[in-house]
């Protein structure tokens, strides 16, 4: 099961590729590597406790009332809830704007949503925010290749970036057999 | 003016000559990827989208000028934050009632338009003055978008599906296009995730190009 969750969000359902969960932020992103460790271990924390709390409540307290429709409202609130609590406790405070805010929420929003057990989702949301981070690194390599050899004029890195990403998808859902009908067809 | 500004001005000519690229509209493009990609390129959910997009940013300006009025600036950024959650769910709830099937296809999709950061920018980072100057200076970016979003649509709907759609009551409707058949092409790509990314950087590039020929003709004019 867990191998299933970790393929499932990571390369066929990808949250941020197929999804376009913090895709603009994906592409202009620029922090130091220090930066961005601290805030994937804040992130990382953060997610995992919101979503094992939100489920619980969603489960026990909203769906019993017949208000499930209205989980959003817990997710954003138990977030901001957490995201206090860790900055004050444990010092690891970012200084988070509310676009980056926006990342998080949709993840737990998206797998509390899909999630059919506890364990499903603090795993699926920690793998969600941990591919952030890898996708982070691929996609900085990408630009700082485009940076240094694109030219002045012409297509800008952004353009390039959005061609990469989609070779990404390509790379990834390749494997999809839905492919293979569109294929006999031609 | 400021919306045919905002289209023209992705590159601008500096006073030594040269030309440097305009990154407040790449900025733009590349911050709506998360309305622009995840939607089922349908001209019908495009539209629907667009109408939640200008109707988030409608009551975001209403509701924050309101907490000006109660002096509770302070709380601003979380309580924005609910009320665009409210928003969506209301409007989610009134998409249920009129458009089932929009409802369903779009679901989640509907929660990522609301925290995009297009959005966010446009509510968060212009300091208010009055209702009118807020209105004044958020409104034609919103509508700019809504445009460029709306062919983009229209364009993966046409190429991609070979079809046209719109929004009915409690229905959408497909019309098929005379020269669809039902075979696979070469632009059914443009349908997919990939697709709409690669049609996104050829619209990019084409803007890219035509405003080069502008500046071009412009100098040789001189």
């Amino acid at each position: 099961m867990i191998l299933r969750t970790i393929f499932y969000y990571v390369m066929y359902s990808s949250v941020f590729l197929l999804y376009g969960v913090g895709l603009s932020r994906l592409v202009l992103i620029r922090e130091s590597f220090s930066t961005l460790l601290l805030t994937c271990i804040k992130t990382l924390l953060t997610t995992s406790a919101s979503a094992a709390l939100a489920y619980l409540i969603i489960r026990k307290l909203l769906v019993p009332m017949g208000l499930s429709e209205l989980y959003p409202f817990a997710v954003v609130l138990i977030y901001l809830l957490i995201s206090i609590f860790i900055e004050v406790f444990f010092s690891i405070g970012i200084g988070e704007s509310m676009t980056e805010l926006a990342i998080p929420l949709l993840i737990l929003m998206l797998v509390l949503n899909e999630s059919i057990s506890l364990v499903q989702t603090v795993l699926a949301a920690s793998i969600c925010n941990t591919a952030f981070y890898v996708l982070v690194a691929i996609i900085s390599t990408l630009r700082m290749r485009f940076d240094s050899f694109a030219p002045k004029r012409g297509l800008s890195v952004y353009t390039f970036l959005l061609i990469s990403l989609a070779a990404v998808i390509i790379a990834l859902c390749a494997w999809n057999v839905s492919w293979l009908t569109l294929l006999h067809q031609a | 003016m400021k919306f045919l500004s905002f289209f023209l001005a992705i590159e601008k000519e500096n006073r030594d000559g040269t030309i440097s690229h305009n990154s407040a509209l790449f900025f733009f493009f590349t911050a709506a990827l998360a309305i622009l990609i995840p939607t089922p390129g349908r001209l019908a959910f495009g539209f629907v989208m667009i109408i939640a997009f200008n109707l988030q940013i409608i009551i975001s300006i209403l509701f924050s000028r309101l907490l000006v009025l109660l002096k509770i600036e302070t709380l601003k950024d979380v309580l924005l934050l609910l009320e665009i959650v409210f928003t969506t769910i209301l409007f989610k709830q009134l998409l249920v009632l009129t458009c089932p099937i929009a409802a369903l296809t779009l679901g989640f999709v509907l929660y990522l338009s609301a925290f995009s950061t297009p959005l966010m920018d446009i509510l968060y980072k212009t300091p208010s003055t009055s209702l009118k100057a807020e209105f004044r200076a958020k409104m034609p970016n919103a509508i700019s978008f809504s445009v460029v979003a709306l062919i983009f649509f229209a364009l993966r709907d046409i190429l991609g599906y070979g079809t046209l759609t719109y929004i009915a009551h409690k229905e959408v409707v497909f019309v098929k296009l005379p020269y669809a058949n039902n075979e696979f092409s070469a632009f059914t790509f443009f349908a997919t995730i990939p697709g709409a990314f690669l049609l996104l950087a050829l619209i990019m590039a084409a803007y890219l190009f035509i405003s080069e020929q502008c500046i071009r003709i412009k100098r040789s004019r001189r």
